[in-house]
């Protein structure tokens, strides 16, 4: 039986078009500036030069991208590393593969213009919240590392309109921001903010962004491909943001470019986000990866610590599946 | 029928001219909600971009609506002829109105992916009840003098069906369609607000998340006016169809 089935793999990969090995990649959302390395690769051929043939899904929600490589109907998917390690130790079998993003993009928003000008100074006013679990976490570890209690603001839980929010000054705070995409959307449209990070505020450095295969199905040679290119895309960004952001901007007119504004607020964003790309896609930092693991499992996000090794999918032995 | 448009074009415009007002006066700010005027030159300036957006959910809700009639009357016929279908299927299409289709829509879009075929599933989830509904109850409500009438005549079920109770039921299924012809858009802007990469509702979310608040209310002015275009199209072939239903 697994000789049939290993025989039947053959033909598929060896039917597949020019050669190549197809890859699905589930996106975390639709198509923009955070998936820069992506759609770079893509446009250079840098995914063919490695002899991968990539197709991106763009989910409904990003929970459903590790949902669809959980059930095999993606290869690969755009994940946050808070998110990857709740559903690891939910039981999803997922794993680590690559890393977009090594730093944490997430933060708290206020405006310029606001008396708030430490968290401290956040006592009693209302802060708006994405509402995700490890949103919460990184907000309450700030304000406790701020001796901030949690009786003394007011949170409340919003979906989308966090800027908004903030500028009708519903809200005196919001967190869940990207610090490289709302802010800095709404600096083009001439609002000023000040940003509080959660590194400096008590919580371990993190990956935003990280790329997840299902353990059970992983194929080692083709991540290794899949993470040359991103590589060489991260490079290329970096020495060519101007030149890159127009050539995207022309090949995803209607995720990118629509409308003036909206292209004029990607482009922004574009530029601010190169600089947070990983130059090593394949590359994990142990220390860094310990530390924030213990952080959530320490404060009760996770049922059990979940190791390097089990981060990986090096803890299952070979041949025993 | 012009007296119609005149009508709505004129309340149109009143509304407009307040809205203009309120925004100017108020000092309300664009992120909040942009002033008419901005907004018509928004459509104006994406008049390309609106008109290519418009194309596929313009299809997706083509062939849902017409899936929705077909599924619905013969539902609603099957249950008018067949006892067991009715009492077996009437909880469950009562059931399947009282889910709310946001929640259900992604799982929709995860099950049949992201290309047509899970936005013509949400329009007739969606659609599929008020057209049932309303013909199913039309049948229902055709006077028992005719049907005794068939009867005594020695008509079949079916005939019954076909001369009596299926003309009798027409301007009841008429209001159905009428509904369904303005929840249609609006169904498949849910399906791509859940997942696509194109249509109406994707550039709703597009320029909802990126703050473009004059883009986001001229592509709900497009999604308006093709409602109303269509309720106005299916009202008018309606009209011929059965001439012998009461004007209003």
């Amino acid at each position: 039986m697994k000789r049939i089935s290993l025989f039947i793999l053959l033909m598929i990969q060896s039917f597949s078009v020019q050669g190549l090995t197809k890859v699905n990649l589930a996106l975390d959302w639709y198509i923009n500036p955070d998936h820069a390395p992506i759609l770079i690769a893509e446009q250079q051929g840098y995914f063919k030069a490695q002899g991968l043939q990539v197709t991106l899904l763009s989910p409904v929600q990003s929970t459903e991208s590790a949902q669809l490589v959980a059930t095999g109907q993606a290869d690969l998917a755009i994940d946050y590393q808070p998110s990857l390690l709740m559903e690891m130790a939910a039981g999803l079998p997922l794993i680590w593969v690559g890393t977009l993003v090594n730093h944490p993009l997430n933060c708290v928003a206020v405006l310029k213009d606001s008396s708030i000008q430490t968290l401290r100074d956040l006592k009693g006013h209302s802060i708006g919240v994405s509402a995700s679990p490890s949103s919460e976490l990184l907000l309450n570890t700030m304000l406790d590392y701020q001796h901030v209690s949690l009786g003394e603001v007011k949170q409340i839980g919003m979906q989308m309109d966090l800027s908004q929010a903030l500028l009708a000054k519903k809200v005196d705070a919001i967190e869940g921001m990207m610090r490289n995409v709302e802010p800095v959307q709404l600096q083009s449209m001439g609002y000023a903010t000040r940003l509080f990070f959660p590194e400096d505020n008590g919580v371990p450095t993190y990956d935003e962004l990280v790329i997840v295969a299902n353990k059970n199905k992983v194929n080692r040679a083709v991540i290794k491909r899949f993470n040359a290119a991103l590589a060489e895309a991260v490079i290329y960004l970096k020495a060519h943001p101007e030149s890159s952001w127009q050539q995207i901007a022309g090949a995803y007119p209607s995720e990118m470019a629509p409308s003036a504004q909206i292209t004029s607020a990607n482009k922004a964003i574009w530029l601010a986000t190169i600089g947070y790309f990983s130059a090593n896609p394949g590359q994990l930092n142990a220390v860094y990866y310990n530390r924030f693991m213990n952080f959530m499992w320490k404060k009760g996000l996770l049922k059990q610590p979940i190791s390097i090794e089990q981060y990986q999918g090096f803890d299952t032995i070979i041949g025993h599946s | 029928m012009n007296n119609i448009v005149l009508r709505g074009l004129l309340s149109l415009l009143g509304l407009f001219g307040l809205w203009q007002l309120a925004v100017v006066g108020l000092h309300i700010p664009a992120y909040l909600l942009p002033a008419p005027l901005q907004v018509f030159a928004s459509a104006w300036l994406n008049k390309t971009l609106l008109l290519q957006e418009l194309w596929p959910t313009f299809l997706e809700v083509l062939i849902g609506l017409g899936a929705s009639i077909i599924w619905g009357m013969m539902v609603a016929i099957a249950m008018g002829l067949f006892r067991p279908v009715r009492f077996w299927l009437l909880p469950l299409i009562i059931a399947s109105q009282a889910m709310p289709t946001f929640a259900f829509a992604p799982l929709l879009i995860l099950w049949l992916g992201y290309g047509i075929g899970s936005k013509i599933a949400i329009i007739m989830v969606v659609l599929f009840f008020p057209i049932t509904a309303a013909f199913y109850e039309g049948i229902k409500q055709v006077p028992t003098v005719w049907l005794d009438l068939a009867f005594l005549a020695g008509a079949s079920r079916w005939r019954t069906m076909r001369y009596i109770s299926l003309p009798a039921a027409l301007p009841a299924l008429a209001s159905g369609l009428k509904v369904a012809a303005v929840w249609a858009p609006m169904a498949a802007v849910i399906g791509e607000w859940v997942g696509a990469s194109q249509g109406l509702g994707f550039l709703l979310l597009n320029a909802q998340t990126r703050l473009d608040m004059p883009l986001m209310f001229a592509t709900l002015l497009v999604l308006v006016g093709f409602s109303l275009l269509l309720f106005y199209i299916i009202e008018h072939s309606l009209k011929r169809m059965i001439p012998w239903q009461k004007q209003d």
